[in-house]
């Protein structure tokens, strides 16, 4: 296994999930012309959940997926670990086809690579909290004391050792949510599939599991898939964001990206309510250089990094109300009053030069 | 079997020796009138041949339910006859509509009145608990104890052991019913009569069919099983072929009351849609 | 008539052919009535080599942990009453009986309930057999018994496990079919293999309600065996059934008092034992 992190574990090519016996002829039309999803439930009683879905993951990245409900988020999710079989396309892991493999090579697969976390967290109610995290280990063959030692450690890294011995009904929603979590970092996969763990969760509590989620993904070096419907859930986690809807992928990018610049019409409603603060760095809101009148060498300096909120403190401070965006050295731009509030009421430099 | 330290079935019999030389009167009585009853609806059943009967119950279903359940009658009544037991089925046949008949009439404002009464409720539910795990044979014995051998213990039992499921379903199917549909009625002026009627026993249908079709299968049961103790017809047949091995005549009484049975079934079943 | 002649031409074909398989296919019918009588007979040994207050004693601990010191008192004082009546021999044939009906029904009504819950086909092909059963009188199913197994306990409990045998298929295949989809998902996902599906996530969910159909399973099986005295079954079942042929009243009372109290026994503690948990409500079918 290589330490690279620019490695892909996850390969997504063309991948089509369509239910329903007359699932190729119904791919068929929709590729020669283009049948949308009534034609085909009409014409081939087939209902089409995944379509035309490209993607890559690569290693330690959070891969948010968000879609409103019969999007197609959750039949997504289970292709990648062959729960669903592909109607079409290819998904490999690590370089390997996962629709080519045996029935042995899949339970490895799932056993030691792909960890998965349930909306109903799916916990079994006769074992304690210590055995549902060690339920992957104890499939896997693994003995008693060295499967629950591992357990322990996991329940440990979601701050729940003290419970191991309880029953999961003795424990709270968000709870049993981390026993989840727990089950499903225990078995030291690379992959985490998340599908919609926390939304059903009361709001405080699942803000605090969204910032222990990822904190701790990113600690182990995991590379996760989470599924969500609520885009503020999914720019808070993820690294990049696919929004899907009617099974297809309408945009993948950073949370930046796709606020900044929505793919159409459905995204831009999406985005819309989003605060902007966090979101919209220095970069992609400065005036070059030479559009700044005063002299910018007097200037206070800041990375591109910077998000709005940051900005606002600088510019505040500043005596001429602007501030240098550099990099090292390399003078790159410069950030307004005037830049800011275009920034925060959703105007980016693009769209300013027309 | 060893002599009993102390047995209480010697003071009961005692017991009831005392009450049938002074209660004779009031026993007699009861036993004959279901006996009247029975003898009646025994009557009614034989009065046209066989072939008339089954002719007309057969149009009837015709009518009622369509061709198959036609056909079903037909062919489950015919069996009877064929089997050379049209007189015994009949008796069987009398024996449970008389029986299911006392034992809804009981149990139906008993268990309404348990719906509404939660108190009631919980006191007849551990003695409803404890009458549906009793063996049916045991039923048999208080009944032949006061009325002897014969029909009058079998229908007594039966109509015993038919109230508690009869009871239970009843009160079930009632508080099943949405409260809403009783205060549209109460806002709409109905009286409580009228409410019943008109809202609450057609919201409740449903249940109480299934009630009624687990009441006449039990009573079946125990009518077959009552051929222990004289009650006659098809259960007195399959008695008389176990305890003198003559398996000709029980396997005809065995597939008339598995004719009967399915008969009896299908058509409270067919009702209930 | 000519009708009452074929009746009893058919009647003696049936006689006939009754004597054909006796002398054909006896030995089968001499291995089964073996293997039944063989389990019984193990059982009541068991049974009766125990004095009556040890097994008085043992079932009242049980009770007691089960249910509590009243219900323990309560089950202690049965039993003793059952001994004091004078009948604790046909107790505990009874006993015997029920218990090699309901093993019976649990094992082999258990493995086709599990076989049905897995196959939807199966299920569908069993479903209207099993109603069938349910729906005939269970004193009919005396009749096949006997006319292959002759009087004895063996073939009451045959007959008994046929009346015994649907709850723990029915209930059995619901409970192994009603596993909920997210921990069949979780067991896929976490690599198990179909065994280990079963063992650990499919048997643990059904548990209750496999417990539920052996509870009913039992009382079904302790119905029909008080049915079967007429068949020389032995127990409170044959006791009833001659006292009542005689009219003898205390006799049949006091069998009918020992039955109603191990009836009530006998089910509290079943279901209590159903309910590991005490949350799983009543299953009835």
């Amino acid at each position: 296994m290589t330490q690279d992190p620019s490695e892909i574990l996850i390969d997504c090519r063309d991948v089509w999930k369509v239910f329903g016996e007359r699932a190729e002829d119904a791919i068929a039309a929709i590729r020669t012309h283009g049948a949308g999803k009534r034609e085909v439930l009409r014409d081939f009683n087939c209902v089409v959940g995944v379509a035309e879905a490209s993607f890559q993951i690569r290693k330690g990245e959070i891969f948010c997926i968000m879609g409103l409900s019969g999007s197609g988020k959750s039949t997504l999710v289970r292709l990648l670990n062959r729960l669903i079989e592909p109607s079409l396309g290819e998904i490999s892991i690590r370089g390997r086809n996962i629709s080519q493999m045996n029935r042995k090579d899949l339970r490895a697969l799932r056993a030691h690579e792909i960890g998965m976390v349930f909306q109903s967290v799916a916990l079994i109610p006769g074992r304690t909290v210590l055995d549902n995290a060690a339920f992957g280990l104890e499939v896997q063959g693994v003995a008693r004391a060295e499967r629950h030692r591992i357990a322990l450690d996991a329940l440990a890294r979601v701050g729940l050792s003290d419970w191991a011995n309880h029953l999961p009904k003795h424990l709270s929603g968000g709870m049993q949510q981390r026993v989840g979590l727990a089950r499903a970092i225990a078995s030291d996969p690379g992959i985490i599939l998340m599908d919609e763990p926390f939304s059903a969760l009361d709001p405080l509590i699942r803000r605090q599991l969204q910032d222990e989620f990822r904190q701790l993904t990113k600690s182990l070096g995991k590379s996760a898939v989470f599924i969500t419907h609520d885009l503020d859930e999914a720019i808070r986690i993820g690294d990049r964001i696919a929004i899907m809807k009617d099974g297809m992928m309408i945009q993948i990018g950073t949370a930046e990206e796709i606020v900044l610049h929505p793919a159409d019409a459905y995204v831009a409603e999406f985005v819309a309510g989003i605060s902007r603060l966090h979101l919209v760095k220095a970069h992609s809101l400065m005036l070059p250089p030479g559009a700044y009148a005063g002299p910018v060498e007097k200037l206070a300096r800041t990375a591109p990094e910077a998000d709005v909120q940051a900005l606002i403190d600088l510019v505040l401070a500043a005596p001429e109300q602007a501030v240098a965006i550099a990099e090292g050295e390399t003078l790159l731009g410069v950030v307004t009053a005037r830049t800011l509030l275009q920034g925060i009421r959703g105007e980016d430099a693009d769209q300013k030069a027309q | 079997m060893s002599d009993p330290l102390f047995s209480p079935g010697t003071l009961i019999a005692a017991g009831l020796d005392w009450l049938n030389t002074h209660g004779h009167g009031v026993f007699a009585l009861i036993g004959g009138a279901a006996e009247a009853v029975l003898d009646g609806a025994e009557t009614a059943l034989r009065l046209p041949p066989a072939w008339a009967f089954i002719g007309a119950v057969t149009a009837l279903a015709l009518w009622a339910f369509g061709g198959r359940m036609a056909l079903l009658a037909a062919v489950s009544l015919g069996l009877c006859l064929a089997a050379g037991l049209w007189k015994q089925g009949m008796q069987t046949i009398a024996l449970v509509s008389v029986s299911v008949t006392a034992s809804v009439a009981l149990a139906f404002p008993l268990g309404l009145l348990a719906a509404r009464r939660p108190r009631l409720e919980r006191a007849l539910r551990p003695v409803l608990d404890i009458m549906q795990t009793v063996p049916p044979w045991v039923y048999l014995i208080p009944a032949v104890m006061i009325f002897s051998l014969g029909k009058v213990p079998a229908l007594i039992a039966t109509v015993v052991y038919g109230i508690p499921p009869m009871l239970r379903i009843t009160t079930l199917a009632f508080k099943e019913v949405p409260h809403e549909l009783v205060e549209l009625g109460q806002a709409s002026g109905a009286t409580p009569l009228q409410v019943l009627s008109k809202l609450e026993i057609p919201a409740a249908r449903k249940t109480l069919l299934v009630g009624l079709n687990q009441t006449i299968l039990l009573s079946l049961a125990m009518v077959v099983l009552a051929g222990l103790v004289g009650g006659g017809g098809l259960g007195a047949e399959v008695t008389r072929g176990l305890t003198r091995m003559e398996m000709g005549l029980g396997l005809r009484a065995g597939l008339s009351i598995v004719a009967v049975a399915i008969f009896l079934d299908r058509m409270s079943r067919r009702a209930l849609e | 008539m000519a009708w009452r002649d074929g009746i009893k031409a058919f009647d003696a074909a049936i006689d006939a052919g009754m004597v054909w398989i006796s002398s054909h296919g006896n030995e089968a019918f001499a291995l089964l009535r073996g293997l039944l009588e063989g389990g019984f007979g193990a059982i009541l040994w068991l049974l009766a080599e125990l004095p009556f207050w040890a097994l008085a004693g043992m079932v009242g601990a049980l009770g007691w942990r089960l249910l509590g010191a009243r219900f323990g008192a309560f089950a202690t004082a049965s039993l003793a009453l059952c001994a004091a009546l004078g009948l604790w021999t046909e107790t505990i044939e009874t006993l015997a009986l029920v218990l090699s009906a309901t093993t019976m029904a649990v094992l082999i009504g258990g493995g086709i309930g599990v076989f049905a819950g897995l196959s939807p086909r199966l299920a569908q092909v069993l479903d209207p057999v099993l109603d069938l059963i349910q729906t005939l009188p269970p004193y009919l199913y005396l009749l096949p018994a006997i006319a292959f197994l002759g009087y004895g306990p063996a073939t009451a409990i045959l007959a008994t496990f046929i009346v015994a045998v649907p709850p723990t298929v029915k209930l059995t295949a619901l409970g192994i079919s009603r596993t909920p989809v997210e921990f069949l998902e979780l067991g896929a996902a976490s690599g198990a293999s179909g065994w280990q599906v079963f063992a650990k996530i499919r048997l643990p969910f059904a548990l209750a309600s496999i417990m539920a159909g052996v509870n009913q399973s039992l009382m079904m099986a302790f119905g029909m065996v008080v049915i079967a005295g007429i068949v020389g079954s032995g127990g409170l079942g044959q006791t009833i059934y001659a006292s009542v042929r005689t009219l003898d009243i205390a006799r049949s009372v006091d069998a009918a008092i020992a039955i109603v109290v191990l009836t009530i026994v006998l089910d509290r503690l079943s279901q209590t034992a159903a309910r590991p948990q005490g949350q799983q409500k009543e299953i009835r079918t």
